[in-house]
């Protein structure tokens, strides 16, 4: 590998792993969103 | 603060961000001269020591937030415990993931096993220990609590990671922050590194804190719903 070859590895680790990351909080608030949306219906049904 | 001018901070903190991110990149990559031995290469530490000083910051606001629930008692101290504990552990799997990357064409090694390099892996495995421990014990409080003692002992790494390129012999670079190493012209590229990725931390602590809010929410619900 040359220089440049390594340079663009390391900076594609720290974008995508910072991506992932916010992705993850970000899919996880929206699971728990539609989960509190669910638990307060049925809170107000019963 | 209601929900209203949090988001607005939020958009704030995510447009003054998208700027500083777009500036370090900039400075980083076209800006910064091009370094006389590595050549190009030695554009990974602008990102690689970013990504380390702001792993330590995390686990220093992981220590405070440690310190502050032991004496209050207050469980917002311990969902910033637990979400500078786990931006910490993607900063510096950022860390030692680009540092061998770097090492490999330099030392002609990915990796080897010097007091800087050991006692910084040894601090992200404390830290992934640290995130193991919290799901294994159901009791918030008990969890919080022997989280919050488990997280005050592991930072006793940190200033041992900071301090052992100057106490004992290493391959790893100088420090060049306080010896002034940095050539003046590499300088606003660096600084600009490290200001954009201490917002981003101050940017993922909100949202981390702000989901495992909605996560206790979540448990409120279920318990009143039976």
């Amino acid at each position: 590998m040359n220089t440049m070859a390594y340079l663009f590895t390391a900076n594609a680790v720290i974008w995508i792993v910072l991506a992932l990351f916010l992705l993850r909080i970000h899919a996880g608030e929206r699971k728990l969103r539609e989960e509190i949306d669910r638990l307060r219906r049925q809170i107000d049904r019963t | 603060m209601n929900k209203r001018t949090t988001a607005r901070l939020d958009m704030v903190l995510w447009g003054v961000l998208g700027l500083a991110m777009i500036a370090a990149l900039y400075l980083a990559f076209v800006d910064a001269p091009r370094e006389r031995t590595m050549g190009d290469l030695q554009r990974i530490f602008y990102f690689h020591v970013a990504a380390a000083i702001t792993g330590m910051t995390a686990f220093g606001v992981n220590f405070a937030a440690g310190v502050a629930y032991v004496a209050r008692r207050d469980r917002k101290w311990d969902r910033l415990a637990l979400a500078a504990a786990e931006t910490g552990v993607v900063f510096f799997a950022i860390v030692l993931i680009t540092g061998p990357i770097w090492a490999k064409p330099v030392w002609m090694v990915w990796w080897t096993w010097s007091p800087r390099l050991t006692l910084s892996l040894v601090l992200c495995l404390l830290y992934i220990a640290y995130l193991l421990i919290r799901r294994y014990i159901e009791d918030p409080d008990r969890r919080a609590m022997i989280a919050a003692v488990f997280g005050i002992v592991a930072f006793v790494d940190a200033p041992l990671v900071w301090f052992s390129i100057r106490w004992w012999r290493d391959i790893h670079p100088a420090p060049m922050l306080e010896s002034g190493g940095i050539d003046p012209a590499m300088r606003p590229a660096f600084w600009a590194c490290v200001a954009s990725f201490e917002l981003l931390l101050v940017y993922l602590l909100r949202r981390r804190c702000a989901l495992e809010s909605m996560r206790e929410e979540m448990e409120r619900l279920e318990r009143l719903a039976g």
